[in-house]
């Protein structure tokens, strides 16, 4: 008996001195990051980012900039701007210290992806799922508003000196002559411009963004019943999905692409 | 897979001057029992090898000036390898069957654990992670090109700093020079081979001085798992981890010596000592201070002059720690060009440092096993005490390169943290929960490794990849061998580029990834956009003393030498600054190169294209 006494403090010591040594471990801000393609996603305290290392370009999944379409017609973003200046929200990464220790550990196999989650007056979860250079950007409403909710549009921040463009020839961000020679010279692309509006319908279901300091072209695509617009007065597309009835979580997707060039995009097609 | 001849040349570099020190043991006509005798021929066989070297280029050449450097180094020691055969063949004969203190369970843990360390930390990661490789690298192309000497900044200007003899390039350069390797898969073996080293010398010194297989296993795990910043002990090979990793095989020798009253001979230990001084110089002489404070120690501690020993040991420490109080007071930033600075901690930055490599398990273990190690009163583990915490004191200064010392005393602290697991295990009475406990705190310290190596690697993400190099710009490389393997060239980049096309192809650069400030404001961009003539001008100034007229000058745009150029003054001015990581070229790169080419194809011409660089060719006619 007092044998197995010694034998469980023993035991139970070896453990717990084990627990904290690991416990104390360091690791890095964003855990887990998620390559995909050419790019990497990862977690900030904003959101979900897409971007490539050592060049500070970040292409957003926020809840800043998601918004709910009312049946009236009105949006409102997810997170609104009265609670970011009440601060009456909360970013969740990570649930505890030994959720990033485990989710750091999974990731560098490969095993887990970064998710976010928003609690304002809506809840919102973001996650990924990645194969290869194909990235879904899933958002969960929960619980998805009761009444009046016609939709939601999900959004991706891009830059102004982007190409954004479609592949019925649709240039949606203005460039100099020179860059737009540049791009045929190098790819083949003589896309023209749209002027008039500044939020513009895409025709087809995918779209393309060239930032000409990534080396990383990205298509952004749509599934009916979503449509796909670029909004020039903020610099996002915008990706609106009907809701449905009678659901208690709404789910929305993004999907996205990454190749290393647009000649490797074209060919996607 | 790793070529064989890559695996041959790394084992060469082991079993060559084993071969050839055998045979200078046997011709001095030694013959004095000694604890690891191949360790013995070693160091005896690798001063053999570098004192060659050193008569074939201060004498033979001068004698014969025709000689061909690499000739007679490759020669000369192969042909004393071959001898070795001939005088050692009867000893080899009688000691066929290899015979090993450790038991084949033993070495089986040794190569596995090898293996999975080294498994997880090259998960993802296909090129060797030691960026430092590039500067060893560089000087042993140069050697093989036949441009040597003792002094490392005599044979590559990647060198400005003289923290060691060429003995260790000399050693790599001569099994090079023998089993040609391909260079990224040699260091990869060389890498592993170390490793293996590391857990069996952690294995090896905690079972002479504790005489115990639990204390021995923590010991090996720890040897292996543990892998701290700035020392890169157990994963990088280098001068300063090779410089430990004999140290400690010679350390345990001694004390194997003592405890069975037969000390190495004092002539043997200034042999050893000049092998790790001449390896690295101040990790070297700090080696082999302690390695002499020992012997001294053993041989003299029943003199009645001892206690004058001890005072003076006692005093030491004291002026150590007045040291450590003072440190910050001291500003020794200028040294090594001012790269010190980056290598000058603070405390915060010392304990976050140890934070990473082992958690909060410093804290955990070493208390209990300074406990332990008092309570059983035994003389060896009492001495590792001393030691490891007189270096553990050094370390914690605020001086620069002072982290670098942790590389000699960390085997001492794994040590003690060994007595402490130990202790906690040996409570158990059955053998299947003491299996229990010792496997949990493997897999706690696989964690921490785990975690420690995510850190480190955090910076290096290149698609799915986390490396410091890349496919594309080892496939340049290799163009460059195919089309201009014997021509005079002289490569343009940024320091980083520079430092990996430098070792991996072969070719010179002015200083590698240490490359001077005239050269760093000469090879930048931003003067193309100014006036495309003076840059052209200036790169086809870039001075190199070493090849002062290149038929051929070759200037690299790649992406990282892109990112290079938009850094701030300061950055792209420092040495410890690098772009770790490769980067592909963008949009705008593209423009930049092309605007070169076509815009001016009097001054440019490319000669190379892939979506990571592309290497311009720098015609060197312009108008006056």
């Amino acid at each position: 008996m007092k044998q197995l006494g010694k034998n469980l403090r023993s035991i139970l010591g070896i453990f717990v001195l084990g627990t904290i040594s690991l416990w104390g471990v360091s690791l890095p801000e964003n855990v887990p990051v998620k390559p995909v393609g050419e790019m990497l996603v990862a977690g900030f305290k904003n959101g979900l980012s897409l971007y490539q290392n050592q060049r500070p370009y970040y292409y957003n999944f926020f809840p800043f900039d998601d918004y709910l379409i009312h049946g009236d017609g009105k949006r409102t973003a997810f997170i609104t701007q009265e609670e970011i200046k009440g601060n009456s929200y909360q970013a969740v990464l990570h649930q505890s210290h030994w959720q990033k220790i485990q989710k750091a550990v999974l990731s560098y196999f490969g095993l887990a992806t970064p998710t976010a989650i928003f609690k304002g007056e809506n809840k919102i979860t973001y996650s990924v799922s990645v194969e290869g250079n194909k990235m879904t950007v899933n958002s969960v409403l929960a619980p998805q508003p009761k009444t009046g909710l016609q939709g939601v549009g999900r959004t991706i921040s891009f830059y102004s000196s982007d190409f954004v463009f479609d592949f019925q020839g649709n240039l949606y961000t203005e460039k100099s002559e020179e860059d737009q020679a540049y791009l045929k010279q190098f790819y083949g692309i003589e896309p023209e411009l749209m002027e008039g509006k500044f939020r513009y319908r895409v025709p087809g279901r995918s779209l393309i963004i060239l930032n000409p300091n990534i080396a990383a072209v990205m298509i952004v695509r749509s599934v009916d019943p979503q449509e796909l617009w670029v909004n020039q007065y903020t610099n996002h597309v915008e990706i609106e999905t009907p809701a449905k009835s009678g659901k208690n979580e709404f789910l929305s997707k993004i999907q996205v692409e990454i190749y290393d060039s647009p000649k490797e995009a074209l060919r996607s097609l | 897979m790793i070529q064989l001849s890559s695996i041959l040349s790394c084992l060469a570099l082991f079993v060559i001057p084993i071969f050839v020190g055998r045979a200078v043991w046997m011709i001095l006509k030694k013959r004095t029992s000694i604890s690891f005798p191949w360790l013995t021929y070693f160091i005896l066989g690798s001063l053999t090898i570098f004192g060659w070297a050193l008569i074939s280029q201060y004498l033979l050449l001068k004698l014969f000036p025709g000689s061909n450097f690499v000739f007679l180094l490759k020669g000369g020691v192969f042909g004393c390898f071959l001898l070795s055969l001939g005088i050692n063949g009867k000893f080899w004969r009688k000691n066929f069957r290899f015979r090993l203190r450790n038991s084949p369970w033993e070495i089986v843990w040794f190569l596995g654990l090898a293996a999975l360390i080294f498994g997880l930390w090259r998960w993802r990661s296909p090129y060797p992670l030691n960026w430092d490789f590039l500067e060893h690298q560089a000087l042993v192309n140069t050697i093989l090109k036949g441009r040597y000497s003792f002094v490392t900044s005599r044979i590559s200007d990647t060198f400005i700093f003289n923290g060691y003899s060429s003995f260790f390039h000399t050693l790599l350069a001569t099994v090079q020079a023998i089993f040609p390797p391909k260079v990224l898969d040699f260091w990869l073996a060389i890498s592993f081979c170390h490793l293996f080293l590391v857990i069996l010398a952690s294995w090896i010194f905690a079972e002479q001085i504790s005489q115990d297989k639990t204390i021995a296993f923590f010991s090996s795990l720890l040897g292996g798992l543990i892998f701290e910043s700035v020392t890169f002990t157990s994963l990088f090979f280098m001068p300063q981890t090779f410089t430990a990793v004999i140290f400690i095989f010679l350390f345990t020798q001694m004390i194997r010596g003592a405890q069975a009253e037969n000390l190495p001979p004092s002539w043997l230990l200034g042999i050893s000592c000049l092998f790790l001084f001449l390896i690295h110089y101040v990790i070297g002489f700090l080696a082999a201070l302690i390695l002499a404070g020992t012997y001294l120690y053993i041989t003299l501690r029943d003199h009645p002059a001892a206690k004058i020993g001890f005072g003076l040991l006692k005093i030491m420490v004291i002026l150590l720690l007045i040291l450590g109080l003072v440190s910050p007071l001291i500003n020794l930033n200028f040294l090594n060009q001012g790269e010190a600075k980056f290598y000058n901690f603070n405390l915060a930055k010392k304990l976050f440092l140890f934070q990473r490599a082992y958690g909060l398990s410093l804290i955990v273990f070493v208390p209990l096993g300074i406990k332990e190690i008092l309570s059983r009163r035994k003389k060896e583990e009492f001495l590792v005490i001393v030691i490891g915490g007189i270096i553990f004191i050094l370390v914690l200064t605020n001086l620069p390169y002072m982290f670098k010392f942790y590389v000699l005393g960390r085997f001492f602290i794994h040590l003690v943290m060994a007595v402490g697991m130990g202790a906690l295990v040996s409570r158990l009475n059955s053998r299947s929960l003491r299996m229990l406990g010792m496997s949990f705190l493997a897999v706690t310290f696989g964690l921490i490794f785990t975690t420690n190596t995510i850190y480190w690697k955090e910076i290096l993400y290149y698609q799915s990849l986390l490396t410091h190099l890349s496919g594309n710009e080892v496939k340049a490389a290799e163009f460059l061998i195919n089309k201009y393997g014997q021509k005079s060239v002289l490569l343009l980049s940024d320091p980083a580029t520079q430092g990996i096309f430098e070792a991996i192809s072969g070719f010179n650069t002015q200083g590698g990834v240490y490359a001077n400030l005239s050269t760093r404001k000469e090879v930048d961009i931003k003067t193309f956009f100014e006036n495309p003539d003076l840059f052209s001008r200036e790169l086809n100034g870039v001075y190199d003393r070493f090849e002062v007229n290149p038929t051929n000058r070759f200037l690299i745009l790649s992406g990282r030498y892109f990112l290079w150029a938009k850094r701030p003054i300061e950055e792209k001015n420092a040495l410890y600054f690098n772009l770790w990581t490769p980067a592909d070229l963008t949009f705008e790169d593209y423009k930049v190169g092309y605007q070169m080419v076509t815009s001016r194809p009097d001054l440019f011409e490319l000669i190379y294209l892939n979506p990571t660089l592309m290497i311009l060719k720098v015609k060197s006619s312009f108008t006056l």
